[in-house]
Parts: C-alpha cells; sequence; structure tokens
C-alpha cells in the first residue's frame, strides 16, 4: 500500500495520491480507502459543489457533496473512506481528499489550518490565505518562480513549537486556472486533475520544493477588492487580522465549543506573534509577478522566525 | 424590550474576549461567530465588567472618559448595548439595584 507524508501525517492509501510525498519510513497515522459506487445521486448543479457534513453514531464524520462525491472519517481522523459515482471520477474524490478532507484529519488531530498556500524564503514561510478564486495558488506559483520555495498548497497548517508557529510541508504542487497559468509557467508543465475541473496541476519538486517545516513569518491575506493601477499591500492589525485570518480557517464545520475555544486562542496568539498583511492586487492575477515582488520585498523586512 | 439606563447587563457564559492593541474581539462559542469592538466599544465592555454591569454606571464612566455629551453618549450606549444583546454577547440581568 503506497504512504505519503503531507502535513505530518504518514498516509497510508489504497491508490496513488498525487501531489503528496511519498514516504518510505514506519508506521502510518491516517488509512485512506477509495471506491467507487454505483449509486446514482441523480443531481449536480454547476459551480463549486455544495457540501453537507453530518455526524453519525459514534463520532464519525459524514461528508456529502453534491456531485456525489463522499467521505467518511473516523472521529480520531485515523481513517478516511471516499467514494464516488459516475460522471466524477476517482480524481475527483482524491482532489477533495488532499484538501478539506486532510483538513478535516487535521483538526480532529488537534492541528487547526488555513486555507491558502505557503512558500519559503530563506527557510521561513509566508502565507497567503484570501477565498476561493482570489488567486492564492497563482500567487504561490509566481512567488516560486520569483526564488521562493514550495511548502505547501491549499492547506496551511498551524502547528505550535512553544511559542512558533510551523507550517508543515504538504502538497507538493499548485493547482492552476489554465488561464492565468502562462503568467507563471509554461503550458507544458502543466497536467490535468480530473477530467470534470479545468484546474491544471504544476507540479513543484526539487529545490523548488521544501521538506521540512518552516517557521511562520507573515501571512498575506488576499482581499476581495482590486485595484485599477496598483498592487497594495498593508499591514492588518488587531480585531481586522483576526477576523480576516477567521475567515480563512479550514473545516469549521467539525468546530464545537471545545475546538472553537481553541481555535480563538490560536488566532489571538498568531496576530499578536504574526505580522499579517492586507494584499489588494491590480484587477487581475496577470500582475502576478510583479505583485509576487512586491510581497517579497515586504516578506524580506519581517522579523525572521527562529 | 428596549435596554434602559435602570438596567443591568451581563457578559454571557459562552462568550470569550480578547482585547487586541485597544481594540478587541469577541467570539460566541455557541453560534460560533465572530465580532469586533472598536476601542470606545471595547472600554464600554470592560466597564460592563468593571461596575458590575449597571448601564447607567457604565455611562457615567463613558461620559466622564471620552470627549462626548451626556446626551450623545447615552444614545450611543444604549445602541451598542441593544446590538450585543441581540448577538447574544450580553443578557440583561434585570433592573439595577443601585
Amino acid at each position: 500500500m503506497p504512504t505519503y507524508l503531507a502535513f505530518g501525517l504518514r498516509i497510508a492509501a489504497e491508490r496513488s495520491l498525487p501531489g503528496l510525498v511519498p514516504f518510505d519510513g514506519e508506521g502510518v497515522d491516517v488509512y485512506v480507502a477509495l471506491a467507487p459506487t454505483s449509486s446514482d445521486h441523480g443531481y449536480e448543479p454547476p459551480g463549486i459543489p455544495d457540501c453537507r457534513v453530518i455526524r453519525e453514531d459514534g463520532g464519525v464524520i459524514s461528508v456529502q457533496y453534491s456531485d456525489g462525491v463522499a467521505f467518511t472519517i473516523r472521529s480520531d481522523g485515523g481513517a478516511v473512506a471516499g467514494r464516488w459515482s459516475p460522471p466524477q471520477t476517482v480524481d475527483d474524490a482524491i482532489c477533495y481528499l488532499v484538501g478539506p478532507i486532510l483538513r478535516t484529519v487535521l483538526r480532529l488531530r488537534g492541528v487547526p489550518t488555513l486555507h491558502g498556500s505557503a512558500v519559503a524564503l530563506d527557510g521561513n514561510a509566508i502565507a497567503v490565505v484570501g477565498p476561493s478564486g482570489a488567486g492564492k495558488s497563482t500567487l504561490a506559483a509566481a512567488l516560486v518562480k520569483a526564488g521562493g520555495v514550495l511548502v505547501t498548497d491549499d492547506t496551511v497548517t498551524l502547528a505550535r513549537s512553544g511559542h512558533e508557529f510551523r507550517i508543515l510541508p504538504g502538497y507538493c504542487g499548485l493547482r492552476l486556472w489554465p488561464d492565468v497559468a502562462p503568467t507563471v509557467c509554461a503550458h507544458e508543465q502543466l497536467d490535468p486533475i480530473t477530467p470534470t475541473w479545468n484546474k491544471r496541476f504544476l507540479r513543484v519538486t526539487g529545490r523548488q520544493f521544501r521538506r521540512e517545516a518552516s517557521a511562520l513569518r507573515g501571512v498575506y491575506v488576499l482581499s476581495g477588492r482590486k485595484r485599477l493601477e496598483t498592487h497594495l499591500v498593508e499591514p492588518l492589525d488587531g480585531p481586522a487580522a483576526f477576523i480576516a485570518l477567521a475567515a480563512n480557517m479550514g473545516v469549521t464545520y467539525v468546530d464545537g465549543r471545545d475546538l472553537r475555544a481553541e481555535n480563538f486562542v490560536t488566532l489571538a496568539d498568531l496576530v499578536e506573534r504574526v505580522p499579517v498583511r492586507c494584499v489588494t492586487p491590480v484587477d487581475d492575477l496577470s500582475g502576478a509577478a510583479s505583485l509576487a515582488e512586491l510581497i517579497l520585498e515586504d516578506a524580506r523586512r519581517l522579523p525572521a522566525g527562529d | 424590550m428596549a435596554v434602559t439606563l435602570g438596567d443591568s447587563v451581563e457578559c454571557g457564559e459562552d462568550v470569550l474576549f480578547k482585547e487586541i492593541n485597544g481594540e478587541a474581539v469577541l467570539l460566541h462559542l455557541e453560534v460560533g461567530e465572530y465580532f469586533a469592538l472598536d476601542p470606545v466599544g471595547t472600554r464600554i465592555w470592560t466597564l460592563i465588567r468593571e461596575r458590575g454591569g449597571q448601564v447607567g454606571a457604565v455611562l457615567a464612566g463613558v461620559v466622564a472618559e471620552f470627549d462626548v455629551t451626556p446626551d450623545e453618549a447615552e444614545r450611543d450606549l444604549l445602541a451598542l448595548l441593544e446590538q450585543l444583546l441581540a448577538a447574544k454577547l450580553l443578557r440583561l440581568a434585570g433592573p439595577s439595584s443601585g
């Protein structure tokens, strides 16, 4: 059974999981089973699939997407079973698995996450977060092209080491929309991800991918607004920073009182210890390269982590 | 029922509060919603805790500490308290004993 290491988790899966780093060490933290189902869910809305989350008997979490892909997750995050039905494919199931489902597993195992990407500079990492479609992965690709080292796409862990926040290496690639991908890479570098989703996969390997944990040096929040002429990167402090990060926390649907209280403490600590910036780019991310340079220039002035 | 100067309020038990750089964030643990208070709102929250939640006493504190007329302070304070009560961040504790 292939095993992978992502976000500090040793993941054993019955199928190959593209985008995760193979692991040949001992021990398993999460078992993943994936299988097709013949049931016809009969409904597929356009756009981003809706998601229904149910806590079943014994604490098992059931996550059902309206495109027919579904998962059950053991309450301790130690096992995941996924299924799909046509026209979805195993690739669609894997796409959910390495994104929101692994974020759910991490949360159940006590590791909060942000929905975003992370790039390392001189051994420390900056996180890029923001709403869906804001351009997080495109910006991360531009940061890598400008000399950064990818730590992860889609999921940023907020693991703790004493007072320090550490980002654990995860997804070793970037998922890019084909219309903006040419601004950050060559067309032939892109692979399809699923037959039902237009995004393309840019694999990041070798020295461009960081396999060690990185101290979090700064968080850049992509705002939903756009500017006409110049990119803007400005400090975000206090409650505005807190709430911006809260809005980008991963999989809060599993949070009851205790996890919400934990998140509150984590975010308060994060805002006090890590600089947060609000990023308002020009109207489209064809200017990703110039935005990446602006962010790198700002990030290099931030205090370095330990 | 609208809150009056003769009432007392108290912080909800399911509410977490964190002051950051003179402003504050609140979280209602059951509802899962976050709220932000500006510096004046943050000071009002603190006055509520310092003065036993007595609205009249909180108003006196606001008037003493800020450059505001009593009428404007009363109007703004009661409006804020109504918002916090509606969000279940505060609850009415009954008429003030003092």
